[in-house]
């Protein structure tokens, strides 16, 4: 019995956990990777896209973590496999929804699996440690391959450019996020995005050889997108300076100002020889994208995790002592459950304390507990006593379940992110390959001048048609056509536009191949003329001069020149409207001269057939007279 | 495959091909199409057939446009003639003698004009109303002209049709008082078709004044060869019978 009094308060402390106690987060970060590549195609751009997703599984804290089991919803996407593996222990993939074979009842029981359709296993998982799981999205199911998360409208202040000159033109990036993707992605993403513009003479580099000459870039400047900053640098894939363009800190935001534009003008020379093509769309460069926002594109969501750290249980035992009877046969027992991690939180879920006999063989008593107990680093939790009589010794048992809580500085965290894939050339994979028409056969510009002329009468104003081919080759006939508005009237014409000594001529008259009208040509306008130039020959500059004797004399510009007079209420903003009819044209609002091909080729050889015809039945009547 | 004359038909496609390349250079950037063209073409027992074009203008871009000038160029090609017997593996490019032409939208008439140039014609129009942005302007261009090759017992309409625009719908009607014998692609009270810049499409009908199906090939050789078999058949009888 004083043997049993000496062992009346005795204490078993069985550690589950060794290892060295360190506040140790749990990050699972579904990561997914987007490549793109846009393409002008002349009226657009097109896409290409590809996404690849990856779960980042990584011990970020000083504490090592032990039988980690995450549960994950992978959603549009063709399979979970491995990636990245430095883990102490390895890891394993089990696919479907039911119970991996080596999953313990305990976890089974306290992990969330709704819509779970694989379950990753980490037995041990040390600090700084990562598994990696790699998982190629479905971009056709998700109806993305050929789309973009965000579209490029690009256009330029010329639709086209002459060959062999040196041209400036002014380029509008517009850059905005495609709402049908961005919507059926869970939450309200902003984006943050940088974007660098590279010019390139390297055929192997989205650009073109053909430039002999290209940049600089001048005078960039943004709208919209947050407060972007821009910045020159020289480009690798052109021989001038200040032949790049960085823009940084653009925000983009969902439902928001989800754009940005970015304007730049460029300077380029391009060598295309006249005689190979009448035209060819140009690249120039391109701009990678870079990008990330929280959320992804897939769906796939990280349901539940279960891991656990450092703890330790101790069980205390104490008895015997007398029961109602007077006899020593009460025992007490109860579990210590001691959180012994240093950041990490727990949920102490079960612990089952039981008592055996001293052999073990033999189960005396047990019970359940189901505390709920939040656990904070070197907090414990001590189940109420267990009671029983026993005339033994019993020896006494405590098992417990707990695992991390989801906590983002305790716990298991998860993060889901979207970013642009990494290309080692070019930096981000999200690529835009943009062109230019560059003409290399005539190319027509219209000016039109709209001057007043005091000298010649109140509200007189002279009208400049400045007609250039400053294109490398002749120009097929040219129309060009014109509209006066209401309220104005030719002034000081005459029914020739030939004699200059009035307010109607072109010049050069030689050029003068013929003119039309029409009333009311449409709403505003009384009045519609056209006139049609014999063909003009290639080189103006340009400059829409409506006095260069050199250009209007060789036939390189020509000059259709009238008068008119406003009275009433007359506007002569409505004045400047003028078009052109040639299919290569400056002026993007040109309107080719469509041509439709129609007749008749139609043979019928039944003359000839009848012809036979009419032999053969000749020579039968022959056969028929001969045997009479 | 339907048994063709198919030298000829080569010589003919090519040709036409060569004609629409010789006028057309395509669009550096789409800024028009023809997003719906009408093709109506009445048969007479006339010299002529009545054709009525409905065309419609689609405005690609966001400016405004004003399509002025227009061109329908017409040429007729056949093989050479004898009288009245087509000369095979020949062919002859001309001109087409249009008339009665008209155009027109709504009620407000459009200017054309006809003029002849080496070996076609064509019926210029003029359209100075603009089309907003995206928006489709339609007119009609009517004229009578020659475009059926003649036989005796047979008449044969083939029509080539290109663009250096994109023709997006493209539907051709024909009306005769005759029985349609044949005809490719086969029709269905109408050809339909959409036809991309610079490239030219084929539409082949053939009529009879004999009670005749529609057959898989030409009428006239169905029609004239079993004349010629029953012909020698009697022939070769006749004179073994001496």
């Amino acid at each position: 019995m004083v043997k049993l009094k000496w062992l009346g308060v005795s204490v078993v402390i069985i550690t589950i956990m060794m290892g060295l106690a360190s506040g140790a987060p749990l990050e699972v970060n579904v990561e997914e990777k987007v490549s793109t590549f846009a393409e002008y195609d002349g009226s657009g751009f097109t896409y290409a896209t590809n996404v690849t997703g990856y779960i980042n599984i990584t011990n970020t804290g000083s504490d090592d973590l032990y039988d980690i089991w995450v549960a994950i919803n992978l959603q549009n996407a063709i399979s979970l496999s491995s990636s990245f593996d430095n883990s102490s222990s390895g890891f394993t993939i089990y696919s479907g929804s039911s119970k991996p074979p080596t999953m313990s009842d305990r976890v089974w029981n306290n992990i969330n699996k709704t819509n779970v359709n694989y379950y990753v296993h980490i037995p041990h998982l040390k600090q700084n440690e990562l598994v990696s799981l790699f998982y190629d999205v479905n971009d056709t199911a998700l109806g993305i391959d050929s789309s973009s998360l965000f579209l490029i409208d690009e256009k330029y202040n010329v639709s086209k450019v002459p060959a062999n000159r040196a041209i400036s033109w002014r380029t509008y990036l517009n850059i905005s996020m495609n709402d049908t993707i961005f919507n059926s992605i869970t939450g309200t993403q902003t984006v943050s995005m940088s974007v660098n513009k590279y010019l390139s003479q390297s055929d192997s580099d989205f650009g073109s050889s053909n430039w002999t000459t290209l940049g600089p870039i001048s005078n960039p400047q943004t709208q919209n997108g947050g407060s972007p900053t821009t910045s020159l640098f020289d480009s690798p894939y052109s021989t001038g300076g200040n032949d790049g363009l960085l823009v940084e800190s653009i925000t983009l935001s969902e439902g928001g100002v989800d754009y940005v534009n970015i304007s730049f003008t460029v300077t380029g020379n391009d060598s295309i020889t006249v005689n190979r093509t009448n035209y060819i769309l140009e690249p120039f460069g391109f701009a990678t994208i870079g990008f990330s926002f929280d959320g992804n594109v897939s769906g796939t969501d990280i349901v539940d995790v279960f891991a656990v750290g450092d703890a330790s249980i101790a069980v205390s035992k104490n008895g015997p002592s007398q029961n109602a009877s007077g006899e020593w046969v009460v025992w007490k027992g109860n579990a210590t459950i001691t959180n012994k991690a240093s950041g990490l939180t727990y949920i102490l879920t079960n612990v089952d304390v039981w008592a055996t006999s001293g052999d073990f063989s033999t189960n005396i008593y047990g019970v359940s507990f189901t505390p709920s107990q939040i656990l904070s680093p070197g907090g414990s939790y001590t189940t109420s006593d267990m009671q029983f009589e026993y005339d033994g010794v019993p020896v006494i048992w405590a098992n417990a379940t707990f695992k991390l809580i989801k906590d983002q500085t305790n716990g298991w965290w998860e993060a889901s992110n979207t970013r642009n894939a990494t290309n080692a050339t070019y930096g981000s994979d999200f690529i835009v390959v943009e062109k230019i028409y560059v003409i290399g056969t005539y190319l027509l510009k219209v000016t039109k001048h709209v001057i007043p002329n005091a000298t010649a009468g109140d509200n007189v104003f002279d009208v400049y048609l400045v007609v250039e081919n400053i294109g490398g080759e002749k120009s097929p006939y040219v129309y060009i056509y014109d509209m006066i508005p209401d309220n104005f009237t030719e002034y000081n014409w005459d029914a020739s536009w030939i004699d200059k000594d009035d307010g109607n001529w072109v010049n050069k008259t030689a050029m003068f191949a013929g003119n039309g009208s029409t009333d009311n040509p449409m709403s505003g306008y009384r009045k519609g003329y056209w006139w049609r130039l014999y063909p003009m020959t290639a080189g103006a500059d340009g400059d829409g001069s409506y006095s260069d004797a050199t250009e209007i004399n060789n036939n390189q510009s020509v000059v259709v020149f009238y008068q008119m007079n406003g009275s009433g209420e007359f506007k002569v903003l409505d004045a400047f409207i003028v078009g052109l009819d040639p299919m290569f044209s400056m002026n993007e609002q040109t309107s080719p001269q469509i041509k439709i091909v129609t007749g008749s080729s139609a043979t019928n050889y039944e003359g000839v057939m009848a012809t036979a015809s009419a032999i053969i039945g000749a020579i039968a009547i022959m056969g028929m007279v001969r045997r009479k | 495959m339907k048994p063709m004359h198919s030298c000829v038909r080569l010589i003919g496609v090519v040709a036409i091909i060569l004609f629409l390349a010789q006028v057309s250079s395509s669009q550096p950037i789409k800024v028009e199409e023809i997003s719906d063209y009408k093709i109506y073409i009445n048969i007479t027992s006339d010299s002529d057939v009545e054709v009525k074009n409905e065309i419609t203008l689609r405005n690609l871009i966001d400016k405004p446009l004003v399509p002025g000038i227009g061109e329908i160029r017409l040429q007729k090609s056949h093989p050479m003639k004898v009288g009245f017997i087509s000369v095979p593996f020949t062919e002859v490019k001309e001109k087409v003698k249009v008339k009665d032409v008209r155009g027109y939208s709504g009620k407000t008439n459009i200017n054309v004009r006809v003029e002849d140039e080496g070996d076609y014609t064509s019926i210029f129009y003029e359209i100075w109303q603009p089309i907003e942005p995206k928006g489709e302007y339609k007119f009609i261009i009517e004229y009578s002209a020659d475009l059926i090759e003649r036989g005796i017992f047979f008449k044969t309409l083939k029509m080539p049709v290109g663009s250096d625009v994109d023709i997006r719908n493209l539907e051709i009607f024909v009306n005769s008082d005759w029985r349609l014998t044949y005809s490719e692609p086969e029709m269905d009270n109408s050809w339909h078709a959409s036809i991309p810049a610079n490239h030219i499409a084929f539409f082949t009908a053939e009529f009879s004044v004999l009670p005749l199906p529609e057959l898989p090939i030409r009428g006239y050789m169905v029609f004239w060869g079993a004349v010629i078999i029953a012909l020698t058949v009697i022939a070769v009888v006749l004179w073994r019978r001496r």
